[in-house]
């Protein structure tokens, strides 16, 4: 009972894988199981998952998704990492992703890279079918299982063989029988139980073996939750001389620079100009007026009010100091012929 | 004897279809199979590192400040850094930047502005300040790959062109990270 029991279990399980591989590997389906390499997605999906994807429109992808896409740098290999910014580049859907476990972002991949969206994850199927590939998986998967089959396949045709001989030995003795001495009785084969005819459960388990558990290992690519490392250089900056109000200009200030037009030999004048802005509280009594300005001057201060179009508003007056540096800010490219 | 070839026939029909599907199984296995250098390995296998000393390595370092760039004038304020893969897998590198467009002062032409790397052993790879705003990380000019335990030392400089700049503003760009990311080389 417990034996049949038993034989119908691994029946079943035989039957399943088979039935995964017909799923898996045809396209119409949308369906597809992938063996997860590296770790970068730990501890969503763990290295050595299986991760069954399926095919989705692009608009369905959405942030936080995990998706599996071909290596822009590399189309034969898929990477699977979870999608962090989707993006639009005239028209094109784009995609950010990263690995949980990386530190950076991957560069930004287009739509049509994407062949689906992860729905499952199966930790450690996947180190079974990678193990399945390997030559010791191939000697007990394939190899011992083909040679005992086809140790007992020439073994049941040598029985056939001798079946069938003793079955004609007899048939040619049978109107002599009488006339044969016991000698030759003895001597004739003794007649076993016939060797009994394959039955179809013997060819579903022959392929099942030998067939659909290998290729199920086969016939499921890998893909790679890719392992990333990063560093940083960091607090970097780009400017002109006299462009940064930091170097430039008096604590507070900020920097403003005109490009004056060209100097000499291919070098721009540049004129800095540092301001500070502060904001106070007056009553400023205003009648018909847009504006007041002061003078702009260097190292003097320039006083305006906004145009107020009440006659009298309580308004806020700003001040702004205006420090010409031009002199040290005028970059100048030396001479060819100087040092 | 019909009988007998019937039985021969199924027999070795049996045997060689099976050995054949042995063969077949075996052999698809062995062109599917694809090796990761590092699939035996953790997360922190995969260990880069930067200095600018070249002695001192660390995840990150303070970066470069060149905020006296003389428009029209050649490459200047180099920066030096060297990155170190301590690993135990080679590694493609790819550059990234958080440089933002809005961070960008608005009379500076990105496109104008060039950045120059020389790395050891590599051609000297030139490129826009454009290049690196807004675009996430991109993949190193001339595919550097780094082995495992190796290190490489390489000099950014920077140039402005003398119409960089139109108009008035602060001509310096926010702080921002540059930063180095190393993926793991697969080996078919």
């Amino acid at each position: 009972m417990l034996r049949t029991f038993l034989k119908y279990v691994a029946f079943g399980l035989y039957a399943l894988a088979g039935l995964m591989v017909a799923f898996f590997n045809v396209p119409q389906t949308g369906w597809k199981a992938l063996s997860v390499q590296t770790g970068s997605m730990t501890p969503a999906i763990q290295q050595g998952s299986l991760v069954l994807i399926h095919k989705q429109e692009l608009s369905n992808i959405k942030q936080s998704d995990v998706v599996t896409f071909r290596n822009p740098g590399d189309p034969s290999q898929t990477i699977t990492h979870r999608v962090i910014e989707v993006g639009n580049d005239n028209g094109v859907r784009m995609f950010t992703t990263k690995g949980d476990a990386n530190k950076a972002a991957d560069p930004e991949i287009p739509g049509g890279t994407v062949i689906g969206k992860v729905a499952a994850s199966i930790p450690f199927a996947g180190t079974l079918v990678n193990w399945l590939k390997t030559p010791l998986g191939l000697i007990l998967f394939v190899g011992l299982p083909g040679l005992i089959i086809i140790g007992y396949e020439f073994r049941l045709m040598l029985r056939r063989i001798q079946h069938i001989s003793a079955e004609e030995a007899r048939q040619e003795m049978q109107p002599t029988a009488i006339a044969q001495p016991p000698e030759a009785k003895r001597a004739a084969p003794i007649k076993k139980q016939p060797p009994r005819k394959p039955r179809s459960m013997d060819i579903m388990r022959t392929l099942a073996i030998v067939v659909v558990l290998p290729a199920l290992a086969v016939t499921v690519p890998i893909t790679y939750a890719q392992l990333q490392t990063s560093v940083a250089i960091t607090g970097n900056q780009i400017g002109v001389q006299g462009g940064n109000a930091a170097t430039f200009c008096p604590p507070g200030y900020s920097v403003a620079i005109t490009n004056t037009g060209p100097r000499s030999h291919n070098s721009a004048r540049i004129r800095s100009r540092c301001r500070i802005t502060t904001t106070t509280n007056t009553n400023v009594n205003v009648k018909n007026q847009n504006s007041q300005s002061g003078q702009n001057n260097t190292n003097t201060t320039n006083t305006s009010v906004p145009a107020p179009k009440s006659e009298t508003k309580k308004t806020d007056t700003t001040t702004e100091t205006v420090v010409e540096k031009e002199g040290a800010a005028v970059a100048e490219k030396p001479e060819p012929n100087q040092p | 004897m019909t009988q007998k070839t019937t039985a021969i026939a199924r027999g070795v029909g049996m045997i060689s279809a099976t050995a054949a599907l042995m063969a077949g199984v075996t052999f698809a296995s062995w062109n599917t199979s694809v090796t990761l250098t590092n699939n035996q390995v953790g997360v922190a296998s995969a260990n880069l590192e930067v200095s600018t000393d070249g002695q001192n390595f660390a995840k990150q370092v303070a970066g470069f400040k060149a905020l006296k760039l003389v428009p029209g004038a050649d490459f200047a304020s180099p920066y030096s850094f060297t990155l170190r893969n301590s690993g135990d897998t080679d590694l493609n590198l790819s550059v990234g930047s958080t440089l933002k467009k809005e961070n960008i002062p608005a009379g500076l032409d990105t496109k104008k502005v060039w950045g120059r790397l020389t790395a050891a052993g590599y051609p000297v790879a030139t490129f826009q300040l454009f290049d690196l705003v807004d675009k996430g990380t991109v993949q190193v000019p001339a595919a550097v790959k780094l082995a495992k335990n190796a290190t490489l030392s390489a000099v950014v400089e920077w140039k402005v062109e003398d119409s960089a700049i139109t108009g008035e503003g602060a001509m310096a760009t926010e702080n921002f990270n540059v930063i180095f990311t190393g993926n793991p080389v697969t080996t078919p």
